[in-house]
């Protein structure tokens, strides 16, 4: 069990001794605001430096963060301090109407680096996502930087990336989607019907989003979302949907969708013969660091494998080797050499192979 | 001059005085800080904020905190270090009140030479020798006992602190409570440059300082919590009101990850077999 310690000094102080006595220490000692006006009001960085750890270092109580708001709204040259004390001590994030009380002041400030910094406290919260749109760069750029992505965050996410949102915006909400959950591009997809995309913005997302998923939810699937079935509308964008994630995984290729390809190419003849072109052409264009890995990844996929499968997958050694040079290239020839000793057909098979690539 | 600018040019002036390396990648995580003092981004939050591949920023990182200028914050935050830019040139590094007094004691007192130290150290400290009526007091000394730095001397502070301290002060270490919350350990201190007595303040102050360390700790536990137990659990969940073959396998492998955490905190089940069946 972990005792919540952050309010236990306020509690004790209160306990333990009478109110004089608790006065009398307030008056002793400088407090949360002191070190706020006192810092605001620095000249100097060495001073300002220190005030800002002596405010790092306190745990305020819920008189602070209340003292603190009212700093924010005030509108003063602390505002901006006050509002990062704020987003450095989160107790108020406990609360629903902390969050709520904190977002509202967002809103309703007018200083743009006041709002970012009040937004910053949002971090990894799903209310800093509906600043993603806000007018200020500096504050849609710092809730970019807050928004987790959630099933609930997705929607801002991609209307701002649909609007057309500022370049370094943009940068840092896909890279925050390269690293979305599989299990929510399914529903990421099905909020692409919601607006009016441009291609180039479709390219840019798809080119963001995971490899595997989108194969998966594309291309290896039998099943198009609901959306696609209902109307003739649902089934023209599905298809251009297709198309351009074809486009987009087939252009840079990353080494777990190759080695996803080949695997399933060796093992599934079906599978081999509807994903062929979508392989050949991935292949051809993966880089010479994926190209060396999946050479390996084809030597230990057909260890002791049978003439079918090196056969299914002869095609794609021959077509690596193409982009590969040094140490690597001679791996591919010494392991066409073994698999050209496996049968007359196969022999004939590479061999031919060899010759359209020459 | 915009907010991003003026930090920017922040963090060049900073770098220049501390000869620290002045790259470009530099002077962008530093005007971020500078930007916001209170920032604890880990690098991989970082590498975003600044658009610099993680690769870039681990060593500018370990570059600025050994030239001082950030220090750890957290398991892997990084936060403005404070006492990097308190020793910069432009810095007000020297206490002007506690130089005076420095002044006005014994001025050639062999404990002078340990005043800069003392000024440096977060918590009150005073260094007294009894014998010569010399005391040397930092700032947060005087300032937790409510003493006054001008023409401080040993006798002043045994008076605040009550009775004789070469009496108190024998071997072993005396701690006094001056008043609530505020007590002085008293211990004898002998160097080539000095022999006396140190005093040391312990106040509340330290007292809050545990208490944010714990709460860091506990900060800490709860997002390990949130991210390798509530997640998966709340993956779980969905997975259990809607069971789809496909996701069996992050299933799996959401059992596997709040495992791994509860094994990291012996909350497992123990290998015996005793748990509930």
């Amino acid at each position: 069990m972990v005792m919540d310690i952050r309010h236990l000094r306020d509690e004790l102080a209160g306990r333990d001794s009478g109110e004089d006595m608790l006065s009398a220490v307030h008056e002793q000692t400088p407090g949360l605001m002191d070190w706020l006006v006192e810092c605001a009001a620095a000249s100097d960085p060495a001073s300002q430096a220190r005030l800002v750890a002596q405010l790092r270092l306190c745990v305020p109580s819920d008189e602070g963060i209340a003292l603190l708001r009212e700093a924010v709204g005030a509108g003063e040259v602390r505002s901006l301090l006050a509002a990062q004390a704020l987003g450095h001590h989160r107790p108020w994030l406990d609360a629903a109407a902390g969050v709520r009380q904190h977002v509202a002041l967002a809103r309703s400030c007018t200083d743009s680096a006041v709002v970012a910094a009040l937004v910053w406290g949002l971090r990894q919260r799903d209310e800093a996502a509906e600043f993603i749109a806000h007018s200020d760069p500096a504050v849609a750029r710092e809730a970019a930087l807050a928004t987790p992505v959630s099933r609930r965050t997705l929607s801002p996410i991609l209307a701002g990336l649909r609007a057309g949102i500022r370049p370094e915006v943009e940068r840092i909400l896909l890279h925050k989607l390269h690293q979305i959950h599989p299990s929510l591009v399914r529903y990421l997809v099905d909020l692409l019907v919601e607006g009016s995309w441009s291609e180039e913005a479709l390219r840019c997302l798809f080119a963001s989003l995971p490899q595997m998923s989108l194969f998966e939810l594309f291309l290896d699937t039998r099943q198009p979302a609901s959306w696609a079935l209902g109307d003739a509308e649902g089934a023209r964008l599905w298809q251009r949907l297709v198309r351009l994630v074809t486009s987009v995984l087939v252009e840079r290729p990353g080494c777990e969708l190759l080695r996803h390809l080949l695997s399933r190419s060796g093992d599934d003849e079906a599978f081999a013969r509807r994903h062929s072109a979508m392989l050949r052409d991935a292949v051809r264009r993966a880089d010479a660091d994926a190209g060396a890995d999946l050479v390996g990844h084809l030597e230990r996929l057909t260890f002791g494998a049978s003439e079918d499968k090196v056969a299914r997958l002869a095609q794609s050694l021959v077509d690596l080797s193409a982009r590969l040079d040094g140490a690597a290239v001679n791996k591919v020839h010494s392991l066409l050499e073994q698999w050209k000793s496996l049968s007359a057909d196969i022999k004939i098979n590479i061999y031919n192979l060899e010759q359209v690539i020459r | 001059m915009g907010a991003d600018r003026f930090a920017f040019t922040q963090a060049e002036a900073l770098l220049s005085q501390l000869d620290a390396s002045r790259s470009e990648a530099h002077r962008s995580v530093l005007g971020e800080y500078l930007k916001n003092p209170f920032l604890d981004d880990d690098v991989h939050a970082l590498a975003l904020r600044t658009d610099l591949s993680r690769e870039v920023l681990a060593p500018v990182l370990a570059e600025m905190r050994d030239a001082g200028l950030l220090q750890s914050a957290g398991r892997r935050g990084h936060m403005l270090d404070a006492q990097a830019i308190d020793s910069t040139p432009d810095g007000d590094v020297a206490e002007p009140q506690s130089a005076e007094v420095h002044d006005e004691v014994a001025v050639d007192h062999p404990g002078l030479a340990l005043a800069p130290l003392l000024d440096i150290l977060p918590c009150g400290v005073a260094l007294l020798d009894c014998d010569e009526d010399f005391a040397l007091a930092n700032e947060a000394f005087c300032r937790s006992l409510g003493l006054s730095a001008d023409g401080l001397n040993a006798a002043q502070i045994a008076e605040r602190v009550g009775g004789d301290l070469r009496v108190e002060v024998g071997g072993k270490p005396v701690i006094i409570d001056v008043e609530k919350n505020v007590r002085v350990q008293l211990r004898s201190y002998s160097t080539e440059a000095f022999d006396g007595v140190l005093a040391t303040v312990m106040a509340a102050d330290m007292g809050w300082e545990v208490s944010r360390a714990q709460v860091q700790i506990q900060e800490e536990l709860f997002a390990q919590l949130r991210n390798e137990v509530a997640g998966p659990a709340g993956f779980l969940q969905s997975f259990l009101e809607k069971p789809k073959k496909s996701d069996l396998g992050v299933a799996r492998a959401a059992i596997e990850r709040i495992n791994a955490c509860l094994a990291l905190f012996m909350l497992d089940d123990p290998p015996d077999g005793n748990s509930v069946s």
